[in-house]
């Protein structure tokens, strides 16, 4: 079972949390204010991290977006406005629930993230390193994970045409092109493409 | 047959007064006594004084299935029980809520209550007054199914002037109704000739109503 | 314990605060609603739930409560009417299959009958047991 950090500022929802998942034999942290949690989260090993974006007025996903992006994390919050849940995930949260929440789409949410384990940005690192020691079949297939796991994500594609790049131009134009759609602002496949042209 | 009345202050007292005109037999039923008074005084029908989201008030006022049963409370939730109330226990056909809140329209609509919303019908005049200027107008006649009906004045500048309807390429999704030519309607026929000063009607698929815009006005 | 569920209270009464309390106490979600803010400080601390602060009988306040992912939904406003809409709305718009009302006046319970909503009367039941207290029940 997981070890799995909960940051709220609300205690209702912290204890709420805890509850569900300590029902499902998960062992849980609670942090309350943003300097726990952050000490936290740099010190000790967690398998999943469930925040909301704002923990005394500070923007979680800004201020620990290094921490924020190496464990897998799900944004908790009563923002319930698609542009709020776009914005988490491009700062590197996993998953996103909005308040209220039932006891099912918790539960839903931590089992498909640890099975996936690895945040996006994780596996992209993979593969660069895959492809820097010249392990390209073991590359693709972590980049069809991404793919897979993440479609909606821009790193998929551009894992894709780093791959493509020196075999298909083309092929890897095109990845790059279909990363910016899912994400406009992607800086690495932007640059990618701009050294292909 | 008569036409029940539930609530609605001076809507109501104006509302039956023009059924009473038109030959309708009307009961009224109001929770404020005063008001009741003065509606009895005036009207010279049956005004029951109580709460009609009872049904003891309903059976007072002799509910029949073949009324017309209109509840105009300001409140959505006791013109639901009215209504439901009349149709499901009196088998009233025939019934009408006020719905305040627009977004209420649905949950009528989902048990089966027909509903008319204040708010919504004044939105819609605006929006017909804001949009239609002296060229065209558009009354979306269903949201569901698309269905758009424009009415388009031809002036001497249109493309379409003096030709015949056959000879217009108008999308298929499109078909001219109606003419109005000089204060008369024209059903047209293929062979009809858009004359100046005509006013077509035209029904259409939503998805077409710029294209039917452009060929009859020739403006993009 | 049965699977944590997920429950809707309309009414942060003297009721809707307790059941609240006990719920989340028992390890479910609860979201409760009230047309007052005030009515919150009622909440016990053993409530972990959370709160909506809205008009009830607005389909958008219930959205926002996810109605639609309900357990169940109990109805535990002041107004008899507006605990009968709510019901009819959880039941018919978004589809949950247990819905609970209260209902004061004790000449409306047949109305809740006639539609087949749960409902439960506080004066009939305190009549109830003031007969019991009484020694009348035994007849």
């Amino acid at each position: 079972m997981a070890r799995i950090l909960i940051a709220d500022d609300e205690r209702n929802v912290r204890m709420n949390l805890k509850r569900i998942l300590e029902e499902e034999g998960h062992e849980c942290v609670t942090a309350a204010d943003f300097e726990e949690f952050s000490r936290l989260l740099k010190n000790e090993r967690f398998d999943l991290v469930l925040a909301d974006l704002e923990i005394q007025g500070h923007k979680i996903l800004e201020e620990l977006n290094e921490e924020v992006t190496r464990v897998p994390t799900i944004i908790v919050t009563a923002q319930n406005v698609p542009e709020v849940a776009v914005q988490a995930l491009k700062s590197g949260a996993v998953d996103y629930v909005s308040k209220p929440f039932t006891p099912d789409e918790i539960l839903e949410k931590v089992s498909e993230t640890l099975s996936l384990k690895e945040s996006p940005q994780k596996l992209t690192r993979k593969v660069e390193q895959l492809l820097k020691d010249g392990k390209k079949e073991q590359a693709e297939k972590v980049a069809r994970k991404i793919l897979e796991s993440f479609p909606s994500r821009p790193e998929g594609h551009y894992c894709m045409g780093m791959i493509l790049e020196s075999v298909n131009k083309e092929l890897a134009r095109r990845h790059y092109t279909a990363s910016l759609v899912m994400d406009p602002d992607f800086r690495p496949a932007e640059e990618r493409l701009k050294r292909l042209e | 047959m008569k036409v029940i009345v539930i609530g609605g202050e001076r809507l109501a007292y104006h509302f039956a007064k023009l059924l009473i005109a038109k030959g309708y037999r009307v009961t009224l039923i109001n929770k404020d006594p005063e008001f009741c008074k003065e509606l009895s005084k005036k009207l010279r029908i049956p005004v029951i004084h109580g709460d009609g989201s009872k049904r003891q008030i309903l059976e007072e006022a002799e509910v029949m299935p073949n009324d017309v049963l209109v509840a105009l409370t300001p409140k959505d939730q006791d013109n639901l029980v009215i209504t439901m109330l009349a149709k499901e226990i009196f088998g009233t056909r025939r019934v009408v809520a006020r719905v305040n809140d627009p977004e209420n329209k649905e949950v009528f609509q989902a048990l089966g209550i027909t509903s008319v919303s204040p708010t919504e019908l004044i939105a819609e005049v605006v929006s017909q007054l804001t949009i239609a200027d002296d060229i065209k107008s558009y009354f979306p006649i269903s949201k569901e199914a698309e269905l758009t009906v424009l009415e388009i004045a031809v002036d001497e500048s249109s493309p379409v002037v003096n030709k015949k309807l056959k000879d217009i390429e108008l999308p298929h999704e499109s078909i001219v109704g109606a003419i109005l030519r000089q204060g008369s309607v024209i059903i047209p026929r293929g062979e009809t000739s858009i004359l100046k000063d005509d006013r077509l009607f035209v029904f259409c698929h939503s998805r077409v109503q710029s294209e039917v815009l452009k060929t009859i006005t020739g403006e993009v | 314990m049965p699977r944590a569920g997920y429950f809707v209270i309309i009414g942060c009464g003297r009721i809707g605060s307790r059941m609240a309390g006990y719920l989340s106490n028992r390890g479910h979600s609860v979201v409760v609603i009230d047309i007052k803010e005030e009515a919150f400080e009622r909440l016990p601390p053993e409530f972990t739930g959370f709160t909506i602060h809205g008009d009830a009988a607005e389909i958008e306040t219930l959205k926002t409560a996810k109605m639609e992912k309900a357990d169940a939904v109990i109805a535990l406003t002041s107004d008899d009417n507006t605990n009968f809409m709510i019901a009819q709305i959880a039941r018919k718009v978004f589809g949950v299959t247990r819905v609970i009302s209260n209902v004061h006046n004790p000449e409306n319970m047949e109305l809740f009958e006639d539609f087949r909503i749960e409902a439960f009367c506080p004066t009939l039941l305190a009549f109830e047991t003031l007969k019991r207290l009484l020694g009348e029940n035994s007849t």
